[in-house]
């Protein structure tokens, strides 16, 4: 595989095709984080495309000495992902339970409902605990980065983490109350 | 511990995610369709800029005419300074 940089060199020197790599190489975690900040499949793969998109008019202005590529497009869906949060404002989450479903053992029903209670805290998160939150605990991004893509210092980060998880954790207990 | 189990398989499960076949493709197809645009936007004025370069009878035309346009906007200038 190429290097990022020659790709987006032949980008910018005429070669539209080669953003296809780019493309390849950045589809799922970049669709992967706008679904797990956005929480609606249907315009995730939309917003996603946006993504692409504007990375592709903006290549020109992507700075090397002053960020990774994928910090730079990780920024461009963190704020597409936000505009789309505004656009959307639901005030009620459509929860799927399938708690219903009295086929399956109580083992994996257990385990649906706290993970139904999970996504709900989650999706109750402040849009910039739960964008730092996604971008650690599931893209696996180091605090540096979060921060560089958030534009905020390393200890508010590491704070809305924390705050992140404690809640969440506090969901999960309160489940177990419930559900055990 | 249970809940810590729950809690990291749920992350493993946010983390795990489908994507189609076709979305490397669709987005290939914007951006071909973004770049047709801007040709249609932007008359090619290659001819123009070759003509100029190519032919030394075409690049006194236009410094004649550039030069024209300079006097002309010069003379207006005068012209009003002197009425008022």
């Amino acid at each position: 595989m190429p290097d990022e940089i020659e790709i987006i060199r032949s980008v910018l020197a005429g070669d539209a095709d080669s953003f296809r790599l780019l493309v390849q190489r950045y589809q799922r975690p970049v669709i992967r984080m706008i679904t797990n900040i956005v929480n609606d499949n249907y315009i995730c793969e939309d917003i996603a495309q946006d993504v692409f998109l504007a990375a592709y008019r903006k290549l020109g202005y992507f700075d090397v000495a002053r960020s990774s590529f994928s910090t730079w497009l990780f920024t461009i869906a963190r704020n597409q992902s936000i505009n789309a949060l505004r656009r959307i404002r639901r005030t009620s989450r459509q929860s799927v339970s399938e708690s219903g479903d009295s086929s399956q053992p109580p083992d994996v029903l257990a385990q649906k409902e706290f993970f139904s209670r999970l996504d709900e805290a989650l999706q109750r998160l402040g849009v910039s605990q739960r964008t730092a939150f996604v971008l650690a605990e599931f893209e696996g991004l180091r605090y540096e980065e979060i921060a560089q893509i958030e534009g905020v210092r390393i200890g508010t980060i590491k704070s809305r983490i924390n705050r992140a998880k404690k809640k969440l954790r506090l969901a999960l207990k309160d489940a177990e109350g419930e559900i055990l | 511990m249970k809940s810590e189990r729950t809690y990291e398989a749920w992350k493993q499960k946010h983390r795990q995610i489908e994507v189609r076949d076709e979305f490397v493709d669709t987005v290939m197809n914007q951006i071909c369709q973004c770049e047709q645009k801007k040709r249609k936007s932007v008359p090619d004025m290659r001819w123009l800029a070759e003509l100029v370069s190519e032919h030394w009878l075409v690049r006194a035309g236009v410094i004649a005419a550039g030069a024209a346009v300079g006097l002309a906007r010069a003379a207006f200038v005068i012209c009003a300074f002197l009425r008022a």
